[in-house]
């Protein structure tokens, strides 16, 4: 079942001289569950590809339909409601709420959408996370590796439509990093969560279901399960 | 207050205190005016009344203090109920109090009713619209009910009514999701079912084959003794071949359940690599075991001890000898991880994609033996107890599985 398809998408910067076109003609389609790494040199459009796809950023042509609603046909106001309610975030530098603990840093998306949050879902996500005994910690009492985890939870306790995680392990060492890809391939299989992650280290992509490769603003479908060396 | 997160409700409310402001503004008019009708009409009565009493020759002195006078005596008050004017005569004896009295009273109806009507005129425009949305939610869930999934409900913005036509679509897409997922067990089924019979054609028309042989010549010593023993290796395989199977399938079905107890993870791959040991010895390969002697690892014993030997198994079939099968493992907060690596002759680019897959045999292998079902079965009992069972290759050089379990710790 296709959860998301992008067809045609273009974004040109600037004008003239100084135009730059970060992405040309990038179509496909995220089927529900699947997790799907974007790998490329920086400058390749990952980061503006994935930016369109979360709504942060408006593309200059074509279009992004998520679950069949077209992303940018809807009014901005629309759009910041269907993100918030449909689309989780994992960011390279966690961004976490410094004054709020664990749990409240995880069920803040919750309580953005005015839900009452479940907290028997809470504690099994904090168990999936192995954060138990940190619920109530601030974010600065934190290691690296347990802040990407708590921003994982957050990411998770929506039930977003889709994850989108830009270099989720850029800051984390070897051991973090896969053990952090481990929860997402967890994640991904048990809560049937369709993630889309950007990263350039070809060591982590072996547990995804599928590879895509963006070089120049053209994204080229690596297939899956493939193991190739990438320069 | 969740009442307001809907905008329409929002603006509803925002009219209705408008309204009710309004109408409290024309209460306070009115009162003020009262007031100011009133004070003409005592006025023109004071005007009459000082009229009539001067003409009579009454002193403006005493007329001054009569007016002024603010208590009233049993006599005085005896006096009007002669006259016959006492509150309960009707209004209508007295013409300038009656026609104020109607005047105040029209005023005040057309006043009050502005507002009343703005109030039931907004009451219904917003009871009209959310009907409308109803009316359009429920012809999209009947679509839904029928597959088409083309339209979407409004969901996109503040409001309990949103969510919950979030909740209802979420409700129609997972049960079609289910309705999908019951076809593709059929077609599984259908698949499972053709793979065995298709397996099973070769060595049952060999068997036939062999069988038809030895009876056509019985009294033959050596051919007996031949082809009985073919027959009887062909037995062998097809007892392999299903029983595999219908472990392969057993797991995918997820008609199997997996009793997870804490156990060793060396005496777990020990025993897994008891029968192989030997073999690798044979072949002159190395079999070296790597990790934590204390680490215990919550899963099913046995069927973790099979996965894990058909790994190694796996690995001793493609390395040469002198080579080197390593199993380590290691735990980290957040995952147990197992790895099987040999120095082989690894898998190539257009297999890797296929490694998992039943029966496949790629190319390359070059006729070894096998049913082709090891890795299958141990990706599916791996996964069956909510692990991840990943490989990396490079040709030439070897190759890793890897088994990660969530700790449960």
């Amino acid at each position: 079942m296709e959860i998301m398809e992008v067809q045609d998408l273009c974004k040109t910067y600037g004008e003239g001289e100084a135009k730059v076109d970060a992405l040309k003609h990038v179509s496909f389609f995220l089927h529900k569950g699947e997790f799907a790494a974007v790998v490329g040199e920086s400058g390749s459009g990952k980061s503006t590809l994935l930016n369109c796809i979360g709504a942060l950023d408006e593309p200059t042509g074509g279009k992004i339909l998520i679950d069949g609603q077209n992303l940018f046909g809807m009014g901005e106001e629309e759009r910041t409601v269907f993100r918030r309610r449909n689309i989780g975030f994992i960011f390279q530098s966690f961004h976490l709420i410094p004054e709020l603990n664990v749990e409240q840093n995880i069920i803040f998306p919750l309580l953005l959408d005015y839900k009452k949050p479940d907290f028997g879902q809470v504690d099994q996500i904090l168990e999936v996370l192995g954060l138990q005994d940190r619920r109530r910690h601030l974010p600065g009492q934190l290691s690296g590796g347990q802040q990407q985890r708590v921003a994982i939870g957050r990411a998770l306790i929506t039930k977003p439509k889709l994850i989108l995680a830009d270099e989720p392990t850029g800051n984390l060492d070897r051991k973090n990093s896969r053990d952090v890809m481990a929860l997402l391939t967890k994640a991904s299989r048990q809560y049937q969560q369709t993630i889309l992650m950007i990263t350039h280290n070809p060591n982590l992509i072996s547990s995804v279901d599928r590879v895509m490769q963006v070089s120049d603003g053209i994204l080229t479908d690596l297939g899956g399960h493939v193991n190739e060396k990438l320069s | 207050m969740c009442v307001l997160h809907d905008r329409q409700s929002r603006q509803y409310v925002t009219c209705v205190i408008g309204i009710v402001g309004s109408f409290v503004l024309v209460i306070l008019f009115l009162a003020w005016f009262h007031g100011k009708e009133t004070q003409s009409l005592l006025f023109e009565r004071e005007r009459t009344m000082s009229s009539s009493l001067m003409e009579q020759g009454i002193s403006p002195a005493m007329i001054a203090s009569a007016i002024k006078n603010a208590e009233s005596t049993r006599e005085g008050a005896a006096l009007l109920k002669k006259i016959g004017h006492t509150e309960t005569a009707s209004v209508r004896i007295f013409p300038n109090i009656y026609r104020s009295v109607r005047a105040f009273a029209g005023i005040a109806a057309g006043m009050a009713a502005l507002p009343a009507i703005a109030l039931a005129v907004m009451s219904i425009h917003f009871l009209w619209k959310r009907e409308k949305m109803y009316r359009q939610a429920e012809s999209i869930i009947s679509q839904f009910s029928e597959g088409n999934f083309e339209r979407h409900l409004p969901q996109n913005a503040e409001g309990s009514i949103y969510q919950l036509f979030s909740a209802v679509e979420e409700l129609a897409v997972a049960l079609r999701a289910q309705s999908r997922k019951e076809q593709q067990m059929k077609a599984f089924l259908k698949d499972t079912i053709s793979d065995i019979s298709h397996q099973l054609k070769t060595p049952l028309a060999a068997l036939h084959m062999y069988t038809e042989i030895i009876a056509e010549e019985p009294g033959h010593k050596e051919i007996v003794e031949r082809f009985s023993e073919k027959t009887m290796q062909s037995l062998e395989r097809i007892e392999q071949l299903v029983q595999a199977l219908l472990k392969v399938s057993r797991i995918d079905a997820g008609s199997i359940v997996f009793h997870k107890e804490w156990h060793s993870a060396l005496a777990l791959i020990e025993s897994a690599a008891a029968d192989l040991s030997v073999r690798a010895q044979k072949e002159g390969k190395k079999l070296i075991m790597e990790g934590d002697p204390a680490q215990m690892l919550l899963c099913d014993g046995s069927w973790t001890r099979e996965a894990v030997a058909n790994l190694i198994k796996n690995a001793l079939d493609h390395t040469d000898e002198g080579g080197v099968v390593t199993v380590s493992w290691e735990c980290s907060p957040a995952v147990f991880r197992m790895t099987v690596s040999d120095d082989g002759c690894g898998i190539a680019e257009e297999d890797i994609y296929h490694v998992f897959k039943r029966f496949y045999r790629s190319k390359r292998d070059g006729g070894r033996q096998g049913i082709g079902l090891g890795l299958p079965l141990a990706k599916s009992i791996v996964e069956g107890q909510d692990g991840i069972l990943s490989v990396s290759s490079t040709p030439g050089e070897g190759t890793v599985f890897t088994i990660t379990f969530l700790s449960n710790l």
